[in-house]
Formats: structure tokens, C-alpha cells, sequence
């Protein structure tokens, strides 16, 4: 930075010569409008006949708003920030343009609001600028291709049995404090293999409604496991305005479509929805639009779908890429295909009713859920997903094959010990193989806990589950699960690294099982099982 | 509905009428003068605005007084107004009959705020550049002198605002300035 004293007074005369040259000119007829009414972050103004929906429009004060009502006699606009410095009587002018947020690559480790304004205290956000609208169309169906990579989230039960990939949506839903927040988390800290390696998934935590506490919380905790440098957080606290809070979710998606525009991968979290959608209820009434069901308005299914249709896995012809439909002017330059946008809505259940208006909204509109539950968290299952009822549509084509073929087994294993799992209590009485059947159950259920931030990495996760399910752990006792899994990792990374390379890359053949589970069994020795 | 909406459909189809009757000229002149009294006389409208008097009995009173003076189709049509129950709404309608009257002559009202009053040259040769900008036949400019402007003018037609003023372009600077 130069210092004051190194600035001449000439120089000072041409920047501002420079700056205010635009001001001075001769002017045109403008059309502007006159408030009439203004409160609860809602402004109806008199006038501004030709403004178009969406529009951005300025009021005297220099707030900004948004234009969503065009009535007969008024325009209903929202306001974005205070509604103070407005009054009654103010001239509002237009602004000839759809509301829009600057996005900039320097936006990377930074907290924003929705309005793209840095929130951290470290300074402005440096340029350049790409404008990516709020409200834009989601590509159609020739830019888009299926979903063909994974998307690892380092949690097993994820990875093994809901695969996530990258251009997919999928919902996580429960009710309050069953680690939904934390499943997203992880998700984001076991990008970071992927930005060490040189090929990041851009992280956009969209933190929406939340306690200000919290979201410093979830701040700090990526900056302690180091995923703020490819991570962007969208804030929009409790505190917010409701417009602004509506507004968050689109403000990351016209973030991560920059991303996703250029050809690099992104991932999205909305945190929550359930709290978006109450805000646009919010907004809605005090706009006067008709509520329907739970006094929801009659758009809200569209206000979630158009969201999560911007989440896609763009088509890898760059000439293609470049003819999608409604890019933004400013992306011309520098649009790319093979981008993806995976997005990881958050759904709040009330006491696990799922069947509830939002909730199975956004079930129909996502390619899949994860469940959570209160019951299995609070018996020590954590990660809580109930494997029963979460799924994932397309993410099955995108796993990685050495998972596929040992993960096959362990959803079915774990549905038939769900059945049986009634019948455990009466302990003695069953037959040997209904006992062998739950025992591998119990197993698999303890292989599957993974403590918060540990997420594991792909070939550790097959090692893992091949072991589970292939019945080796069946003489090992429930509470020695952990430990073994431990050891055995560390006895794969030391003595069978090319062997979990070869993982990795996507092979898994007979004799390569069979050295798996020769590993296994040298660890399990050290418990005191031969077999 | 809104005022707005209820008074401008009774003003379009009084100015419809009074071109089939071809007297549109006098019906405006007198609506311009009924304008002029309902703003002075704060009676007048507290009798025409009250729910508390019956519709007949505010006709009663102002026959005696409008009756004489206004051409037949207008006094009708207050007392239709009457009648509906909308003569709360007398000013509301006045107005929406200018602005359509004004359309159909081709006639625009602008509204001009000047820091210092301005010379009549001025003046003119404003109105005949607004004239032939919005193509129009005639303007009608109002003028106020606010010197909280320091220099320049504002000038308004309807919600089309140009701020020629000083304060407007001292904000723009500022906003500019803040916006760096």
C-alpha cells in the first residue's frame, strides 16, 4: 500500500478528474418512482412504469432493492440491508439491470453476505469481476451429461452405500441436532486431498438463517482442518432481513455457476431451506401474495426447484459449453465444459415428519436424501443415517468400482439385520444362523461409526468394508470393532501402499481380495483370532 | 380495487360522454374550477368525505350551490357519484380526468424546480425542446424556486425525472467517491 505521503496533490486532482468525468454529463430523462410505503424490509412505490421484474432498482438513501410485484397501481419491491435510511415520499430510480452478485476467485477463504460484501474484516475483495445474476436459468438438457465421478464425502456410510456425484443433488434431512450440518462439514474437509492435489471442488457453504454464533463456529472449525482456502462462505444470519436471507442460497448458486461455467468442479451446501423457505413466506405475505398450504406461497416448490436445477455436471465440449443457454455476458471469455455443481441442500425436520409441506418438496426435487435420525444418534450411531430410507438415484454411476463391488453386499446385510434386529432380545433362543446374521449386522453397524472431521479416504474405506463384509470381523468382539479398523489401516499404509494405490485407481481383482484379506487376518491375530 | 383504479373508470367514461357531446372543453374548464374549490374549501370536502351524511342529503346541499353553475352532464355526474357512493373519491376522479384529457390533447404537464427563477427565455425554449423530445403539442410547465438545489434545475414529467440540480450531481459525486 502507498502511503499518504507519497501521494502529489496533481495526482489527486486526475483520479478524481477520472472518476467524477461520468457524473458531469448531460442527462436523459429518467424514470423513477416515489415510495409510498416502506417497513419490514418490504418498499410498494408509486410510479417507475417501465421497470421489468427482477430489476434492480436504487432508492435516494443509496439503498438498494429488488423489484418482485408489478401491480396496477404500485411496485413491490425488497429491500437488501436497511430499511432505515428510507423514507416515505424518497425518489427511487432504476438501475437497468437484474439484481446480480460480483463474483471474483479471490472470494476463496472469504465470508461474504449475499450481496457479495466481504464480512470478515479482511479487506475488500480484489477483482475481476465476473457478474453472475441471482435469478439465472439452470442449463438445458443437450449442455448437461450424467453424473459419471464421485464425489467422495469421507464418510463411509455415505461413500459405501449413498454415493454422492459430482453434479448431483442430494437432500440431507432430519430433525434439529441429529448432525446434518456435520455431515456437510466433512463433506468439505475431505475436499481438501482434492485442492492439495491441484484439482480442488470449490467449497460454497451457504449458512442461511443461522445463529451468527454458529456459523463463526463452522468458520473456524474448516479454518482448523484447513478448508477455508478453497472454501467460500455465504452468510445470511438470523439477524439478516428476510430478503437477504431468501436471497443467500441464490447468491452461492451464482457463485458456484461461475465455477461450475469454467470448467472447474464446486460443491454447495444450503444450510437450511427449511429456514430459506420460511423467509420467502416472510416476504411473500408482506408483499400480499395469496399463502397457501402452511401459509406458504403458491411458488415456493418453484423458489427450491429452480435452485437445485442449477446444479449440474456441464457436457466436456468447450464449443458446446460455450453456446449454453442464458451465460452470463461476462462469462464469455472464460467459459469451459466438464464443470459440475454438486449441491448439498439441508432440509429441518419437525419430530421426523417428513411427510410436512418442504420437506417432501425438496425430497421430489432432489436426486436422493440422507436421512438422519435422532433415534440412532442418540444410541451412538454418528454418523445418524438411517440406511433404510436414505438413497441416492444416480450417484451408484459415479462410484468408484473397487467400492461398488465390496459395497454391494453390506446394504443388503444391513437391511436383513434390521429385520432381525427385533428379534435380538430374545437373545438364546434363535437359530444359529439367524445369530450369525445379526452378529454380522452389529459389526457392520459399529464398522460404519466414524467420529466427526475424520473423514477417510477412498481405498481406506474399501480395505474397511471388504472386511465387514467378507465376515472376517465375525469373531472379533462388537467393542474391538474400532480398534481393529485402526490397525488395520496402518497396517495397509505401511506394508500394502501399492496395493491401496491400485484401489485408489479403480481395480479390485480376486487376488488382490485375497490379499486384503490375508491383512486382515495378520492384524486380527494381534486380537487373538485365527480361524 | 384502488382509488386510483375506481376513479380513473369514472373519469374515462364522463370524457367519453362529453366528446359525444362535444363539450369537453367546458366540462374540463369547470372541472378545473371544481378542483380549485375542493381544495379551498375544507367544508366542501368535509361534507362530500363524511360517511356519517346520507347520499341524498349531501346532494341536497350542493344543488343549491352547483347546480346553476355546472353544465347538466357534470352536475349528473356528481350526483351518479352520489348515488354509488364514490363521491369520497371527487378529487381522485377531477385529476384522472385531466390526465385524460391532457393525453388526448397531446398535452404534457411538467413540473420544473429551479434553485434561482429562470427567465422566461429559458423557460421556452425548455418546453419547446420537451415538446418535440416526448411529441407532444403543448406543455404546460409549473414552477417552483427551491433554492435547497444551490444551482440547476430538476425537471419532472409524471415519474420521468432529469436532476440537472447541484445537489443531485454533489450526490452523485459522493456516491461515487464512497463507492471506490
Amino acid at each position: 500500500m502507498t502511503s499518504i505521503t507519497e501521494l502529489r496533490p496533481d495526482e489527486v486532482t486526475k483520479i478524481l478528474e477520472q472518476q467524477l468525468a461520468g457524473t458531469l454529463t448531460s442527462k436523459e430523462l429518467e424514470d423513477t418512482g416515489i415510495v409510498l410505503q416502506v417497513g419490514d424490509g418490504i418498499a410498494r412505490i408509486y410510479g417507475l412504469t417501465e421497470v421489468q421484474s427482477g430489476e434492480l432498482i436504487e432508492f435516494e438513501g443509496g439503498a438498494r432493492g429488488i423489484v418482485l410485484n408489478l401491480e396496477e397501481d404500485n411496485v413491490g419491491a425488497v429491500v437488501m440491508g436497511r430499511t432505515e435510511s428510507i423514507h416515505e415520499g424518497d425518489r427511487v430510480k432504476r438501475l437497468y439491470r437484474v439484481a446480480s452478485i460480483q463474483v471474483s476467485e479471490k472470494m476463496l477463504g472469504r465470508v461474504i453476505n449475499p450481496l457479495g460484501e466481504p464480512l470478515d474484516g479482511k479487506g475488500p475483495i480484489e477483482g475481476p469481476f465476473y457478474e453472475s445474476p441471482y435469478e439465472r436459468k439452470a442449463p438445458g438438457v443437450i449442455y448437461r451429461r450424467p453424473v459419471n465421478q464421485p464425489l467422495q464425502t469421507g464418510i463411509k456410510a455415505i461413500d459405501a452405500m449413498i454415493p454422492i456425484g459430482r453434479g448431483q443433488r442430494e437432500l440431507i434431512i432430519g430433525d434439529r441436532s441429529t448432525g446434518k450440518t456435520a455431515v456437510a462439514i466433512d463433506t468439505i474437509i475431505n475436499q481438501r486431498e482434492n485442492y492439495e492435489r491441484g484439482e480442488p471442488v470449490i467449497c460454497i457453504y451457504v449458512a442461511c438463517g443461522q445463529k451468527a454464533s454458529t456459523i463463526a463456529q463452522i468458520v473456524s472449525t474448516l479454518e482448523k482442518y484447513g478448508a477455508m482456502p478453497y472454501t467460500i462462505v455465504v452468510s445470511a444470519s438470523a439477524a439478516d432481513p428476510a430478503p437477504l436471507i431468501f436471497l443467500a442460497p441464490y447468491a452461492g448458486a451464482a457463485i458456484g455457476e461461475y465455477f461450475r461455467d469454467t470448467g472447474r468442479h464446486a460443491l454447495i451446501v444450503y444450510d437450511d431451506l427449511s429456514k430459506q423457505a420460511a423467509a420467502y413466506r416472510e416476504v411473500s405475505l408482506l408483499l400480499r401474495r395469496p399463502p397457501g398450504r402452511e401459509a406458504y406461497p403458491g411458488d415456493i416448490f418453484y423458489l427450491h426447484s429452480r435452485l437445485l436445477e442449477r446444479a449440474a455436471k456441464i457436457i466436456d465440449d468447450d464449443t458446446v459449453a460455450a453456446r449454453m443457454n442464458n451465460l452470463p455476458e461476462s462469462f464469455r471469455p472464460v467459459v469451459k465444459g466438464g464443470g459440475s455443481l454438486t449441491a448439498l441442500p439441508i432440509i429441518e425436520t419437525q419430530a421426523g415428519d417428513v411427510a410436512a409441506y418442504i420437506p417432501t418438496n425438496v425430497i421430489s426435487i432432489t436426486d436422493g436424501q440422507i436421512y438422519l435420525e435422532p433415534n440412532l444418534f442418540n444410541a451412538g450411531v454418528r454418523p445418524a443415517i438411517n440406511v433404510g430410507i436414505s438413497v441416492s438415484r444416480v450417484g451408484g454411476a459415479a462410484q468408484i468400482k473397487p467400492m461398488k463391488r465390496v459395497a454391494g453386499r453390506l446394504k443388503l446385510e444391513l437391511a436383513q439385520y434390521r429385520e432381525l434386529e427385533a428379534f435380538a432380545k430374545f437373545g438364546s433362543d434363535l437359530d444359529p444362523a439367524t445369530m450369525r446374521q445379526i452378529e454380522r449386522g452389529r459389526r457392520l453397524v459399529e464398522l460404519l461409526k466414524q467420529p466427526q472431521y475424520q473423514t477417510m479416504k477412498v481405498e481406506h474405506q474399501v480395505a474397511v468394508i471388504f472386511a465387514g463384509t467378507r465376515g472376517l470381523l465375525d469373531k472379533l468382539p462388537v467393542d474391538k470393532v474400532r480398534l481393529f479398523e485402526q490397525q488395520y489401516i496402518q497396517f495397509l499404509e505401511a506394508g500394502h501402499r501399492p496395493l491401496l494405490d491400485k484401489i485408489r485407481a479403480g481395480q479390485l481383482d480376486e487376488a488382490m481380495e485375497a490379499e486384503l484379506e490375508r491383512a486382515a487376518k495378520q492384524v486380527l491375530a494381534g486380537f487373538g483370532i485365527t480361524a | 380495487m384502488s382509488p386510483r383504479v375506481i376513479a380513473g373508470r369514472y373519469a374515462q367514461a364522463l370524457f367519453e360522454l362529453s366528446l359525444r357531446q362535444k363539450n369537453t372543453e367546458q366540462i374540463a374548464a369547470e372541472i378545473h374550477a371544481l378542483l380549485t374549490l375542493y381544495k379551498e374549501s375544507r367544508l366542501l370536502r368535509n361534507i362530500l368525505e363524511s360517511p356519517i351524511y346520507t347520499g341524498p342529503r349531501k346532494a341536497s346541499w350542493l344543488r343549491p350551490l352547483l347546480e346553476e353553475r355546472l353544465s347538466p352532464l357534470l352536475w349528473n355526474f356528481i350526483l351518479l357519484l352520489i348515488r354509488r357512493g364514490r363521491e369520497y373519491l371527487l378529487n381522485e376522479t377531477c385529476e384522472a380526468f385531466i390526465a385524460i384529457y391532457d393525453a388526448h390533447k397531446k398535452r404534457i404537464r411538467a413540473y420544473l424546480r429551479s434553485a434561482q427563477p429562470l427567465p422566461e427565455a429559458i423557460k421556452t425554449s425548455l418546453a419547446d425542446k420537451l415538446r418535440t423530445a416526448l411529441g407532444a403539442s403543448e406543455v404546460l410547465l409549473t414552477e417552483k424556486v427551491e433554492p435547497s438545489l444551490i444551482g440547476g434545475f430538476i425537471l419532472e414529467v409524471g415519474t420521468q425525472v432529469a436532476d440537472l440540480s447541484v445537489r443531485g450531481q454533489l450526490r452523485e459525486i459522493q456516491k461515487n467517491l464512497l463507492s471506490n
